[in-house]
């Protein structure tokens, strides 16, 4: 049986495996037919509420079952799902349902509480489609709303939805990434894009249905793919880790016990929390048999710790990008004992080909060279949503091969190759960085910090920080003497970004320093500010 | 100022994504709301241990003890009779 699209993982273990557990999440669980079963009454749904082929579906919920449910229920509608951040502000989770156009939202009467009383505008979704109870009252009279029962295990569908003629290479999500001009680019992935990184990642590291997957990563960030969908491929089960337990390392480490985890993906900062305060002696992890890190530097005193007690798993430093999934990979066999020792990001996954050109277009091939790192694989995603500027920046034709229209990403990351043939990161090319996994370009903050009244000139800059990569800081120059204080500062920050994007530390200068040839002396800043 | 008023405080100045509130209800859930998330959670352990010159063990780091500002203060409590 082939998976031409996404819903057809699901189909195809629904048929061999229907009774198996497809996702766990606290004392709740849904097998692969029910999982299946109600995502088509989710997408019967959808085509009764006006959501036809290349629509875009909201889904504006915290990890839970009927996440799973809303997402391969829109893409049986094919419809396009777009996952939001009900952490972010309303301001920024407005921005990207009217950048995407998003026709219909589904959320519970919570998270659409909170978006339209923070909203200060009117929301620009017309449908809802509410999990749970319904709304005694609601005031907006032109967003149409539905419900949908929390538990459908036993709703009987009515009628079937009705199957979507659809390519492999229609955009079947789109996911947010920091962008620099002060709002946030959605990154289009298409069907195939995702399945060629799926069936790969399956194989790669001999996936099964024995296999127990934790989902510790939030369904719009882009490690939730190889999350949910390798699992489903493989019939294997999701266990849903609630976001609350993901702010103690003690009960990270006791969910993975607890829980039988055997593959564990996140970002290197999570891990550290585990190493650091986890409390790993207390706990078991036999079952754990693969653990993959990525998204920022893992520190190689933590990784030793890990590895001490999780000493049955195989570790991978894992890396990628939305734009391309994750496309390399470095397997950890000998740890130095060198603390400083920067961990490669390795080699390309079979699927992929991956090259660094020079500034002066010649391609890296010695130790000593340094250039910017180039992505060839089908995982490269369709561009960004309803930005031609952008995309051709980015996806660009493969400038080796300049009269084929083979395109590529350019990913702004700057590499080397080590001596043992194995890239290594060395930096950006822009002021991209990376905190707590998240990629957060300090040209975003700074578009935000300057379109409050009374800053004339902002600057954010990253200090590196162990645990969770770096940390954020920012200088602002106020357009008079106290128009604005530091607290102001971070509340207005709080209703335009999400919360790791927000400065840790602020501070009020009535000047930025400047170098020789006036620009902002960006090399200065660093020390500058007291976290 | 009470351990209370002091944690409370420190959480609306320093916690940020705190919108528009200038109180919090002594039983109110921080944890659920997502107002305290691990970065903040580890800020305000090093204000904790500064302030009332406590350490806080990694096995007291467990959402029952900082579920709310009464759960903060009564692990504070908890530290100063021992």
């Amino acid at each position: 049986m082939s998976d031409y699209l996404l819903q057809h993982l699901l189909l195809h273990s629904a048929e061999k495996k229907p009774d198996k557990n497809a996702v766990l999440f606290k004392d709740k669980s849904v097998t692969y037919s029910e999982l299946e079963h109600q995502s088509n009454i989710l997408a019967l749904t959808l085509q009764q509420m006006g959501i036809n082929k290349g629509d875009r579906v909201g889904i504006l919920l915290t990890k839970s079952i009927e996440q799973i449910v809303a997402l391969f229920g829109i893409l049986k509608a094919g419809a396009i799902y777009v996952p939001l951040d009900s952490t972010a502000p309303a301001v920024r989770v407005n921005y990207m349902i009217g950048h995407c156009g998003i026709k219909c939202l589904i959320t519970t009467a919570g998270n659409l509480n909170a978006l339209l009383s923070d909203s200060e505008e009117e929301t620009v979704v017309n449908t809802v489609l509410l999990f749970g109870e319904a709304l005694k009252e609601f005031p907006h009279k032109k967003i149409m709303l539905k419900s949908l029962p929390l538990n459908m295990k036993t709703a009987a569908a009515t009628s079937e939805y009705l199957p979507i003629e659809a390519s492999d290479t229609s955009p079947a999500y789109i996911l947010h990434t920091s962008g620099s001009t002060g709002n946030p680019k959605g990154v289009a992935i298409s069907h195939r894009n995702a399945l060629t990184f799926v069936e790969m990642a399956a194989n790669f590291f001999n996936a099964d249905e024995n296999d127990r997957f934790a989902s510790q990563a939030p369904l719009h960030f882009d490690l939730s793919v190889f999350d949910i969908f390798v699992a489903v491929k493989c019939g294997a089960t999701i266990v849903l880790l609630p976001e609350q337990l993901s702010t103690f390392p003690v009960k990270l480490a006791e969910y993975i016990n607890k829980e039988q985890i055997t593959v564990w993906n996140s970002v290197s900062s999570v891990l550290t929390l585990i190493a650091d305060k986890g409390m790993l002696n207390l706990r078991c992890f036999d079952t754990l048999r693969l653990v993959h890190f990525s998204g920022d530097i893992m520190p190689v005193k933590y990784l030793r710790i890990l590895t001490r007690y999780m000493n049955k798993a195989s570790f991978y430093n894992i890396y990628g990008q939305t734009e391309a999934n994750s496309s390399m990979c470095y397997p950890i066999e000998q740890i130095p004992d060198d603390d400083t020792w920067r961990i490669p990001v390795g080699r390309p996954f079979p699927n992929f080909e991956v090259f660094a050109l020079r500034d002066n277009g010649e391609l890296v091939v010695r130790p000593e060279d340094e250039g910017e790192l180039f992505i060839s694989s089908s995982t490269v995603a369709l561009g960004y949503w309803d930005n031609m500027i952008m995309t051709n920046e980015k996806f660009v034709p493969d400038p080796r091969y300049p009269l084929a229209k083979k395109i590529v990403y350019k990913t702004g990351d700057l590499v080397r190759i080590d001596r043992n043939g194995e890239y290594v990161f060395t930096g950006r090319k822009d002021s991209m960085i990376k905190s707590r996994g998240y990629r957060v370009e300090l040209g975003e903050i700074e578009a935000v910090l300057s379109s409050h009244p009374e800053i004339a000139i902002a600057v954010a800059f990253s200090v590196p920080d162990e645990l969770i990569g770096n940390r954020i800081s920012a200088i602002i120059v106020p357009t008079a003497p106290s128009a604005i204080n530091k607290v102001e500062v971070a509340k207005y920050c709080a209703t335009r970004l999400p919360k790791y994007m927000i400065p840790d530390g602020i501070e009020i200068r009535d000047h930025l320093p400047l170098t020789s040839t006036g620009k902002v002396d960006r090399k200065n800043l660093g020390t500058a500010v007291s976290l | 100022m009470s351990i209370i008023n002091n944690i409370e405080k420190y959480v609306l100045a320093e916690i940020v994504g705190v919108l528009g509130k200038k109180t919090i209800d002594p039983d109110e859930d921080l944890l659920e709301q997502g107002i305290i998330d691990s970065l903040g959670l580890m800020k305000l352990i090093t204000f904790m241990e500064e302030t009332f010159s406590m350490k806080i063990l990694d096995e007291e780091i467990i959402p029952e003890n900082f579920q709310s500002l009464n759960s903060m203060a009564s692990l504070v409590k908890l530290q100063s009779q021992a």
